[in-house]
């Protein structure tokens, strides 16, 4: 165990000087237009392009406080990144007196003012983003609608669409069957015979 | 006999090594053992945060991203690193986040019984920095309930909401 351990931790290093020197080598031996890559179409910048980028709409003048989850500045409230980029709200005329409030001492700021301080920063509290959504009663109407629906059409096909079954279905047609198979592929090694012991003529 | 083979290898390699020439711009990586810093002594994981959040320098985007690496952990944060985070968010004025780290924590503890047991502790030992800075928590808040219904701004919305939320989400087709 050891010793492959030890063997997988090294193949990368191994592999990347071989690489290296094949390159190398590659590069001294052939001439520079020979290994020369051809483009014919011009080079895509890659990543982000700026112009299918909202970030600064999302934002929409709220301050940005923070990294996220992403780096862009979009409120998301997510579990795993718990601190979103920016604000909630814009400041405005209402929250404006609460921050000056706020850089002071506070313990002079009352519940409400605490509250609407977290609702501008945030949009809901953790017990928001837990309580149940009752989406699970949307959800179930429409799958069981549409299991009910189905059911009906297929009703509806047994009744009025499909032709009768063929006569072969019924119990007489199929246990005259099994008795032409005993009689006529008996000592046959598939199928009824093989179940049927004729000595004492019952089945086994 | 089999020093001998292990010198000639040794030199081999040596002159290997000497041909071709490491090109490596960056230092290698010697020890595994610090390298997960779930891994680390618990003193020293909590010293690391607390000196970073402990800088008198440090501004609201630093804070922030030291919670947010603290809540990528593994980890229920100790109680004198949850007392050093509100010290920070008190000197980047920001009694907002305070509220949301305490919310933190109960997301760390996971279930609702270590919840109980482990977020009652933390709020007890840290009970003299809350009323030093005037932090209330947010049972005190009244937001251990949910206050408001905030509906999914991606799912079915009954017509009535559109009105009342303010047309946050605009109608789609309408019949």
């Amino acid at each position: 165990m050891q010793l492959s351990l030890s063997f997988f931790l090294w193949t990368p290093h191994v592999s990347c000087s071989s690489r290296k020197t094949r390159m190398l080598a590659r590069q001294l031996m052939l001439p520079r237009m020979a290994v020369r890559a051809l483009h014919t179409t011009t080079r895509a910048t890659g990543g982000h392009h700026v112009e299918y980028w909202w970030g600064p709409e999302k934002g929409a003048g709220r301050e940005l406080v923070g990294y996220g989850s992403c780096g862009d500045n979009i409120y998301q409230d997510r579990l795993d990144y718990w601190y979103p980029a920016i604000r909630f709200r814009k400041e405005d005329s209402t929250i404006a007196p609460i921050r000056a409030k706020e850089s002071g001492d506070w313990k002079n700021l009352s519940a409400e003012e605490k509250k609407a301080l977290y609702r501008y920063s945030f949009r809901q509290t953790l017990s928001e983003f837990e309580a149940p959504t009752g989406y699970w009663k949307v959800i179930s109407a429409v799958v069981l609608s549409i299991l009910g629906l189905a059911t009906y059409y297929a009703v509806l096909l047994n009744v009025y669409v499909y032709p009768e079954l063929p006569p072969t279905f019924q119990n007489e047609y199929k246990e005259a069957q099994v008795e032409r198979a005993l009689v006529l592929e008996k000592g046959n090694f598939l199928g009824a015979p093989t179940h049927y012991d004729y000595e004492n003529k019952k089945w086994k | 006999m089999a020093s001998l083979t292990r010198a000639i290898t040794r030199l081999a390699v040596q002159t290997g090594r000497g041909a071709v020439r490491s090109i490596a711009t960056t230092t290698p990586v010697s020890g595994h053992s610090d390298d997960i810093m779930e891994k680390w002594p618990a003193d020293k994981f909590d010293n690391h945060f607390i000196t970073y959040l402990n800088r008198p320098e440090i501004d609201g985007w630093e804070v922030r991203k030291a919670l947010t690496e603290l809540h990528d952990y593994d980890v229920i944060p100790d109680p004198k690193v949850v007392e050093a985070a509100l010290r920070a968010c008190r000197r980047v004025n920001d009694y907002a986040l305070t509220i949301r780290f305490l919310e933190a924590i109960k997301i760390k503890c996971g279930s609702q019984k270590n919840r109980d047991a482990i977020y009652g502790y933390i709020v007890q030992q840290i009970k003299p920095v809350l009323d030093e800075l005037g932090i209330s928590t947010p049972e005190e808040l009244g937001y251990d309930k949910p206050e408001f219904f905030i509906p999914q701004p991606e799912f079915w919305w009954e017509k009535r909401w559109y009105k009342d939320y303010g047309f946050d989400k605009l109608p789609n087709y309408q019949f």
